[in-house]
């Protein structure tokens, strides 16, 4: 069967397949994404949830062990449990934001390959675009037909 | 051609030449003219007198006249006499009178018959005609009058030009149509191809409507899962720590963190629109240069369609200057034939006319001189204007 690209007309079909290809690998990877940004979410989470419950365990222990070596109670002002509560505290607080902030980088890798997803989504359609209309706008069909008559082969 | 009196008289004014002799007669056959009408030697059949020639006639039909002349002079008298009876000067009819033999001479000259003196009229014969100076200038007249006018050519030969074959003014409606043709294809397709431009632009428009990495849900450390930074901050203060001093750095590096994040999405935002600005651009280039390439396509077949024009053309005008060269050989021949065949018409005729005018000269100069001097001379009349009677008549 005889190509009608000779004749100036564009398989437009074939540029629309190619569209749909893209949108389903977009759909599917944005759609893997945002589960592992959940997955990671969720997993972060549980991180901050236990570090959050081993401190409030912990805490009293600590305190009780001041109190054991008499460095604290009523009336008693520690410089040495001052410190390290405040280094215990510190710690804690440190490694908590820490976590979150791995938790948000996490998230925001994630955030990061949705957008260059997005990104790549556009660029392939437009050019996709681009090459279809192009092909379009240069089809002759008309000239094409009437070369023999011009002299040109 | 001479008739048969004139002929008489021009002979007998020229006088007897050496004349051949007359072939034999047979019996009954009338000789020709014998221009002479007598003979040196009064033969049988060269006489005046003979039997069966025009001057026997005349003398057996005129008694009057001398019946046995003898020389030119006298027969000049008996034609005279007899043109004069005929009414050429006179009244009609035939010689009544004698002709009288002229005295002087005798007219024997050179045909003497014996005896000096001349014969003398033999009896009874009539008194010669006298010419009176009024009938000598009407005679005059009439001689010159008389002369035969010169005969005309007519009007000119002319044939119809010659015209040739017609030849069909050239067409170009086949160019004409394919140009048209070409002209709505181009047409047609340039504005198929500002569709496809516009459908282009269009499109490109709705697909970067937004910019992927202008998120507004992206995370950041200050919305992070878990306790809120109130949250620690409180928590810490409740058990006697400073909050500030212990989560500074956590936080700052947090804040650091979020900055890099924001300054890459920036990065790559602007990419993103960059990228869009030259697909913009591109779409203008392609569309542009699609239009010079309709451009190019119109000029070649343009070109093409005049070329095969120009070719076609040149072949018609070769033909058709060929047909005027024809034409022009055609109507110069034919023009040559025409104006050859008048020239040769005017030539002949002005020949002829020549030619009758001086015989007509001559045989009048004969007769004036063989027949009307003798008669001038005796009559002792004036001769007219000679000059005149060249030059008159001709009608």
């Amino acid at each position: 069967m005889a190509s009608l690209e000779g004749y100036g007309v564009v398989d437009t079909g074939a540029y629309q397949r190619q569209a749909d290809a893209l949108n389903y690998r977009f759909n599917t990877d944005s759609a893997n994404n945002a589960y592992g940004r959940f997955l990671s979410q969720q997993r972060g989470s549980r991180s901050l949830g236990d570090l959050t419950q081993n401190f409030n365990r912990s805490l009293p222990s600590a305190y009780a062990g001041f109190g054991q070596r008499g460095l604290s109670g009523g009336g008693i002002r520690s410089g040495t449990m001052n410190r390290s509560m405040n280094n215990y505290l510190g710690d804690y607080a440190q490694n908590y934001m820490r976590a979150q902030q791995d938790l948000t980088q996490n998230l925001q890798g994630f955030d990061l390959a949705q957008a260059n997803l997005g990104a790549g989504l556009q660029f392939n359609l437009a050019d996709l675009e681009t090459q279809k209309q192009n092909a379009i706008a240069r089809a002759a069909q008309g000239l094409e037909a009437l070369r023999p008559y011009f002299g040109g082969t | 051609m001479a008739t048969g009196w004139q002929q008489l008289g021009a002979a007998a004014y020229l006088g007897a030449p050496s004349k051949p002799k007359a072939p034999a007669r047979k019996p009954g056959e009338k000789t020709p003219l014998n221009p002479l009408g007598y003979a040196a030697d009064s033969t049988a059949g060269s006489s005046w007198l003979a039997p069966g020639t025009y001057s026997g006639d005349l003398a057996a039909a005129n008694p009057g006249l001398i019946q046995d002349a003898r020389n030119p002079e006298e027969v000049n008298r008996n034609i005279y006499a007899y043109m004069t009876a005929q009414g050429n000067g006179g009244g009609g009819g035939t010689p009544t009178g004698t002709i009288r033999r002229p005295v002087v001479g005798g007219g024997s000259a050179s045909r003497s018959r014996g005896g000096g003196g001349g014969g003398g009229g033999g009896g009874g014969a009539a008194a010669p005609p006298q010419l009176t100076q009024e009938q000598l200038a009407q005679m005059w007249a009439l001689l010159g009058q008389a002369r035969p006018g010169a005969q005309q050519a007519g009007p000119a030969f002319d044939a119809p030009d010659y015209a040739g074959p017609q030849i069909s003014p050239f067409d170009t409606s086949m160019y004409d149509n394919l140009r048209t043709q070409l002209g709505q294809a181009v047409t047609n397709d340039r504005a198929q191809s500002d569709q496809a431009y516009a459908a282009l632009n269009s499109f490109m428009q709705r697909n970067y409507a937004a910019n992927p990495y202008e998120m507004q849900g992206a995370a950041n450390f200050g919305q992070a899962p878990g306790q809120s930074q109130d949250a620690i901050q409180r928590m810490l203060a409740s058990q006697g720590a400073n909050p500030q001093a212990l989560t500074r750095g956590a936080r700052s590096d947090a804040i650091g963190a979020d900055q890099a994040f924001g300054n890459l999405l920036g990065i790559l935002g602007q990419n993103q629109a960059r990228d869009y600005t030259n697909r913009q651009y591109a779409a203008q280039q392609d569309q542009a240069n699609t239009g010079r390439m309709y451009d190019m396509a119109k000029l070649q077949g343009d070109t093409g369609i005049g070329l095969q024009q120009g070719a076609a053309k040149d072949q018609w005008q070769q033909r058709y200057d060929q047909r005027a060269a024809d034409i022009y050989n055609q109507q110069y021949q034919g023009n040559l034939a025409e104006q050859q065949a008048n020239w040769q018409r005017a030539n002949q005729l002005s020949d002829t006319n020549y030619s009758t005018n001086n015989q007509y000269t001559n045989a009048m100069l004969q007769s004036v001189m063989g027949n009307l001097l003798p008669l001038i001379i005796q009559g002792g009349l004036s001769v007219p204007d000679i000059q005149a009677l060249l030059t008159q008549g001709g009608q």
